[in-house]
């Protein structure tokens, strides 16, 4: 079984509206980050890899696996929605248990797996706490518990920071690093410092398309002379967010430090070439694929 | 194990509270009243032996035209439009029409009528045999004209039930019982009581009575308690934890629906093991079939359990759990209306819930048996065929290729709008 997802001219529909346009990905083991803006069609594409959508179009595999065979898919893919809970009365141990069942697990394998994860995830003190009692973050941490509960071959989590205070961001970032070590992990995600702290391949999409795919270095040396800071001072900031894509301002006394995107050395005294950043390398790729970027910018 | 988990899902559910509340409340308020004294042995030279009814106009008809203008004179008329006991009041309107009807059939005018002073209160005399008699409060007198014949006469005391608003003494199923009844005879009487030893073995008879009155209610609870327990995941944003899992859908649905209809069953097993004990007691010295209040309760109320649940089950699955005890509450209020007043010997083939309110007709409920097994069945194989097409519906929605009937008020609008 070879272990790796291959996503190819997949097509879906929501009515009239196009979800996913000819999307191809081939994702291997270890972190895969699709990023995205918001409505771009990356929980979709989640859903479809977890069988909980219909593709119209294309042909997926997951390990070898045509997506089609549902019941195997589900046996070797673990998966946390962007917006879940479980029974608010029953007990964070209970509530294992019973997605351990419907995992068709044996009674001490589930014993064994739910001791293990619930130590790995930093809920064993909180083992007998109902779910209705548990905060965001270990809500989430639960969430990671129940999808690796059947040790799972494919780890899909559709954004799963979000909420989260900075610290348990941190956390739970890192205790996806851990479990992409044995798997494939799709991390979806709009919030790019997620993908930075985590993954190496990435996808960027917007409008049920991929734009692109590849490194995170490669991506950062596609906008490498893109950038550019600039000092300006208060009055001409307008004039400047209408001409450039601004990606930071840092106000300091009578200046302000601007970071914008151009294709050629702007036309602004002073411009320097800066390094890109991840965020800077995110935006102009989606500049580049003539995406609208201007942010509201009048 | 997953069917255990369920159950204990099923168990400390708000729901299942309320229902079980309902269902002993239903025991003891309707069934655990006729179970009070025990029946007496009719003895030869009794003065009365009770009555029967047999259709004879000359008899039917005073009768029913008295009670009629009784009822009128105390706005009172008692009726079971839906299976349950209610004073109904008529106002002006309604009073007035009734009184053209009596005007008809008596030919007392409404001013009579209105200008008549009424005593609600009957009046107690010695009768001929000695003993104290309840005498009707006094009415005008009634005068049959000549010209009322029998068919015009049932035609008006089917319209005078329509305006009592169905299910009263004047209802076409039940009139003859009610107002054309005959002296039994100590044979009749006899022979009546010995049924209820030697072929109900007093148990039989009670068992009907116990799942008449739980019939009732269990035809209708389930679909409250199925409907909370089938939106659980999707109130609780479990629904793509589970609906992402290996489990089929088959195997996931009919465990659910197992759990829900074994769970139901358990407070209807109690309530009919108490029955058991409490007919028992009655009876000290007789034999009984230990075992005909469980048997029946399980042949006769399962059905009604499994229906309910399956209708909640399926319609929460397709649209809403509201719409779910909509369906469920109409088909309940037809069924029960379409048995009015007739509460024995109401037992067709495709009626939800049978009727047979009374410890006697053991020969009317054997003569409906082939009747009433079919119906059991009947509703015993729509339910597990329902549950089949919720796992299909389930199976689904699970992949993303059906989201459910969306025909809310406000959908509906919107497009009307577009």
């Amino acid at each position: 079984m070879d272990n790796k997802i291959e996503i190819r001219n997949v097509d879906k529909f929501y009515g009239r509206k196009q979800a996913l346009d000819n999307v191809n990905l081939t994702i291997s083991q270890g972190m895969f980050g699709l990023l995205g803006r918001n409505g771009a069609g990356k929980t979709t594409l989640m859903k479809t890899l977890a069988t909980l959508h219909k593709k119209q179009k294309g042909k997926i595999t997951v390990c070898g696996i045509p997506i089609e065979n549902a019941k195997e898919i589900r046996s070797i893919t673990g998966y946390l929605p962007q917006d879940f809970s479980m029974y608010p009365t029953m007990t964070v141990e209970e509530s294992l248990d019973y997605l351990g069942i419907l995992s068709g697990m044996d009674s001490e394998t589930r014993k064994k797996r739910i001791k293990t994860l619930l130590k790995r995830v930093n809920l064993t003190e909180h083992k007998h706490k109902k779910v209705k009692a548990l905060s965001g973050g270990m809500k989430r941490r639960l969430g990671i518990a129940q999808a690796l509960l059947h040790e799972p071959r494919v780890l899909i989590v559709d954004e799963p920071t979000a909420g989260l205070d900075p610290e348990e961001r941190i956390r739970f970032r890192n205790l996806l690093c851990e479990v992409a070590e044995e798997r494939i992990v799709i991390l979806s995600t709009h919030i790019v410092g997620d993908i930075e702290a985590t993954c190496e391949d990435i996808a960027i999409m917007n409008n049920g398309k991929i734009l692109w795919q590849g490194t995170v270095s490669e991506l950062l040396k596609n906008a490498v002379g893109k950038v550019f800071t600039i000092n300006a001072e208060k009055k001409f900031l307008p004039q400047i967010k209408n001409n450039y894509i601004v990606t930071g301002m840092l106000v300091q006394n009578e200046y302000t430090t601007v970071r914008i995107i151009s294709e050629n050395i702007p036309d602004l005294q002073g411009a320097v070439t800066a390094d890109p950043n991840l965020e800077d390398a995110y935006m102009y790729c989606l500049y580049s694929h003539g995406c609208d970027v201007s942010g509201g910018n009048e | 194990m997953l069917f255990l988990k369920e159950c204990k899902k099923v168990l400390f559910s708000l729901t299942f509270l309320i229902y079980i509340i309902t269902v002993f409340a239903m025991y003891y308020t309707q069934f655990q009243g006729d179970c009070d004294t025990p029946l007496e042995k009719p003895l030869p030279n009794q003065s009365d032996y009770g009555m029967t009814a047999k259709e004879i106009p000359e008899i039917l008809m005073p009768s029913a035209i008295e009670s009629l203008v009784n009822r009128y004179l105390s706005n009172s008329y008692p009726a079971y439009p839906m299976g349950f006991y209610k004073d109904v009041h008529l106002n002006e309107k309604k009073k007035n029409k009734m009184a053209e009807i009596i005007t008809e059939i008596s030919g007392i005018t409404k001013q009579e009528l209105d200008n008549f002073t009424y005593s609600e209160e009957g009046t107690m005399t010695v009768g001929a045999n000695g003993m104290m008699q309840y005498n009707e409060p006094e009415i005008p007198s009634v005068n049959i004209p000549k010209t009322l014949t029998y068919k015009r006469f049932r035609e008006l005391m089917d319209k005078a039930d329509k305006i009592i608003g169905g299910g009263s003494e004047y209802n076409d199923n039940n009139i003859v019982e009610n107002f054309s009844l005959v002296p039994k005879t100590y044979e009749d009487a006899l022979e009546e009581y010995n049924k209820f030893f030697d072929d109900d073995k007093i148990t039989g008879a009670y068992a009907r009575l116990y799942c008449d009155y739980m019939g009732i209610v269990l035809a209708i609870l389930p679909v409250f308690v199925a409907v909370s327990f089938t939106s659980l995941d999707k109130k609780s944003r479990m629904e793509q934890l589970a609906y992402s899992r290996k489990i089929s859908s088959a195997k996931l649905v009919f465990t659910r629906y197992a759990s829900l209809v074994l769970m139901m069953i358990i407070p209807v097993i109690i309530t009919a093991f108490i029955a058991h004990i409490t007919v028992k007691s009655l009876y000290p010295e007789n034999t009984t079939d230990n075992f005909a209040i469980i048997k029946n309760a399980l042949i006769w109320l399962v059905p009604n359990i499994m229906f309910s649940t399956a209708v909640g089950m399926i319609i929460t699955e397709l649209i809403s759990g509201i719409i779910a005890i909509f369906i469920q509450g109409t088909l309940w209020f037809g069924s029960i209306f379409a048995g009015t007043g007739s509460l024995t010997g109401s037992i067709n083939k495709f009626t939800l819930v049978p009727r047979h309110n009374s410890l006697y007709g053991a020969d009317v409920f054997k003569a409906e048996h082939s009747d009433f097994v079919f119906n059991r069945i009947f509703f015993t194989v729509l339910s597990l065929t329902m549950i089949l097409i919720t796992a299909f519906i389930y199976e689904q929605k699970r992949g993303g290729k059906f989201n459910g009937l969306d025909i809310s008020f406000k959908n509906i609008k919107s497009k009307s709008e577009t």
